[in-house]
């Protein structure tokens, strides 16, 4: 099935000086605070000819029309005062940004994240950037496969703050999926990753060991699930089920697919984290051997249905979902999942050599220290929290996809009762 | 990682048998609230939680079926009949969940890859604690064999309560 990458990518840069080449050419995209507030940026109104908005401190809240005196563009003018928008080559990336702050704070988290940015006085720069992806559609909808967006902290920008960048490829996809989706990012990114970033920095808490720290990412995560929940998007995204489902199992099983996630610890794992990482090492390779009783497996599946279509002469239109699925597993999402595996075994091995050395077991020590520490308690609360809200808005909440398969499927389940149907039936048709 | 044993008690509330050559791991969730025992081998893995106890994430069975450990996304899960689990007839209930599509930079926009889950949930103790029986298929691909379904019907029948008073006074 087609896939895409996603957002949520922290990337921790060394320092790097820009060079002065990419200096000037940020400075000619930047948008300056005289420029934020020539973007409209005041709630969503649209300012009829004629009517002043104010555009300092100076300026009393009189000059507005009464409406505008709300609570949304209040935060969103604090909110504006702490990050810096970019208007890129794109001329639509102005207007594309000030729609998704704006449906950010029309969310409950969105908004009280937002207070917390402020109070805390965080700062970030938003962008559009040539992000790796593409754009694909899926049953008719245009969406970004890639990854949608970004935080690159400690030294990226002009003045050092985190610069969270957003897939430029938003601006070409279908606008439901896109406005939803960069509302989810810039939420995920912003006050997931760059604001924990400066949390984690006012803490004395290591950018390296927020970095190994699991719940950097799902605090990230739940940010952006719960807007994407409070804005009334499809809840189609598999992970944050599977995450509100069972939060250790999820972690478990992701540490075994992606080289980010297996090195990342729990605060306990943090606390003697060599036995998580030699036993996650050993799994790889067992999940490996599974990978492959599950292509034989897979097969099968496609032989069950061309009897079933050949044989007892059922359309063979009905089985199209299922076997593109069937089709896409075998030829695209086992040889991924094959490579990332291999890619998380080096990870994880070149990982454990390193804790080896001299300066891992240095790593090994300040983890240790760390992992009771008081910043990685209120992270944990935080998280609990938001899985407790984000539970709580799922329930009653009805199945939904942005891309629903055509009509009259024979699914999963479906597939399996014909054939057991057909064993029982047929045996002979099965060789028993 | 250990070899499991023949059985196990799991919270001082259940007994079950353990399936000769599958691994076991146990963890919590929700703070150490929600206990969990699992039974692997491949993709298939056989269940025990515990919820109910205080600061657990599903207070009671109503909870918990609502929730997202117990339904297809949102979609209530299918009654599939009922079996005899620890000597009385219980409702199975069947499902399908997002499998983990990969690390942090990866999702899906269309169809998530699904697993299949069949549970079962039992009274609830004094307590308030409950716990729910499962059999979890951690694949897209459905075994033609049904040696985890097999195993599953085994583990249902080796169920058994203990005594009411071995229930008393432990809470999480």
């Amino acid at each position: 099935m087609p896939r895409s990458l996603r957002h949520a990518v922290c990337v921790i840069l060394p320092l790097l000086a820009a060079g002065p080449a990419a200096a000037t050419s940020v400075e000619a995209d930047l948008l300056t605070p005289g420029a934020v507030d020539a973007l409209d940026f005041d709630g969503g109104l649209r300012r009829p000819p004629g009517v002043e908005v104010p555009t300092s401190p100076g300026q009393t809240e009189s000059a507005r029309p009464a409406s505008a005196v709300t609570e949304e563009p209040r935060l969103l003018r604090a909110l504006l005062s702490r990050v810096t928008l970019y208007r890129n080559s794109d001329p639509r990336a102005a207007a594309a940004l000030q729609e998704a702050l704006r449906d950010i704070l029309r969310t409950r988290t969105g908004r009280q994240a937002a207070e917390d940015f402020v109070d805390e006085g965080a700062s970030c720069d938003i962008r559009f950037d040539k992000l790796d992806g593409s754009l694909i559609t899926v049953n008719g909808v245009r969406v970004v496969s890639g990854v949608l967006g970004e935080t690159r902290s400690n030294g990226r920008s002009l003045d050092g703050r985190s610069v969270v960048a957003l897939n430029s490829l938003f601006l070409d996809a279908d606008p439901p999926f896109a406005a939803q989706n960069m509302a989810e990012t810039i939420a995920h990114e912003m006050f997931g990753h760059a604001l924990e970033h400066q949390r984690a920095a006012r803490d004395n808490f290591p950018a390296w060991m927020l970095n190994l720290y699991r719940g950097d990412e799902a605090n990230a995560r739940l940010i952006g699930w719960l807007v994407l929940s409070e804005l009334g998007a499809p809840l189609s995204d598999g992970d944050m089920w599977s995450y509100l489902q069972d939060p250790e199992r999820f972690h478990d099983r992701s540490a075994l697919i992606d080289p980010y996630y297996a090195q990342s610890l729990s605060p306990a794992e943090m606390g003697d984290p060599l036995p998580v990482l030699r036993s996650r090492l050993e799994e790889t390779r067992r999940r490996r051997e599974r990978l492959d009783d599950e292509a034989v497996k897979m097969r099968k599946w496609r032989i069950i249905i061309e009897h079933l279509t050949a044989g007892h002469g059922m359309e063979r239109r009905r089985f199209a979902s299922i076997s593109e699925d069937i089709e896409n597993f075998l030829e695209r999402e086992l040889p991924r999942l094959m490579t990332y595996s291999h890619k998380v075994e080096d990870s994880l091995q070149n990982r454990i050599d390193f804790l080896d050395t001299e300066p891992g077991l240095e790593q090994l020590w300040q983890l240790s220290q760390s992992s009771r520490s008081e910043y990685l308690r209120s992270c944990e609360e935080r998280i609990s929290r938001y899985r407790a809200r984000l539970g709580m808005q799922t329930q009653g909440r009805k199945p939904e996809t942005r891309t629903p398969p055509p009509p009259d499927q024979i699914d999963e389940d479906g597939l399996e009762t014909l054939y057991q149907d057909d064993l029982r039936d047929n045996p002979r048709h099965w060789g028993r | 990682m250990k070899t499991s044993p023949p059985s196990e008690i799991v919270a001082g509330l259940i007994q079950v048998e353990t399936p000769p050559g599958w691994r076991r791991t146990t963890y919590s969730n929700a703070a150490g609230a929600d206990l969990v025992v699992a039974f692997e081998r491949g993709a298939d893995r056989l269940v025990v939680r515990v919820f109910g106890a205080k600061g657990s994430f599903y207070k009671t069975p109503a909870d918990f079926l609502a929730g997202p450990a117990a339904t297809t996304m949102g979609r209530e899960a299918q009654k599939r009949g009922a079996a005899p689990v620890a000597g009385r007839p219980l409702a199975l209930y069947r499902r399908r969940f997002p499998l983990a599509q990969g690390g942090p930079h990866e999702s899906s926009s269309a169809r998530p890859r699904m697993g299949a889950e069949s549970f079962c949930v039992l009274a609830p103790f004094k307590d308030g604690r409950f716990i729910v029986l499962s059999h979890q298929r951690e694949s897209p691909v459905a075994d033609p064999e049904r040696l985890g379904e097999i195993a599953w019907e085994a583990f249902l029948r080796g169920a058994r309560l203990l005594p009411v008073k071995t229930n008393i006074g432990r809470k999480p």
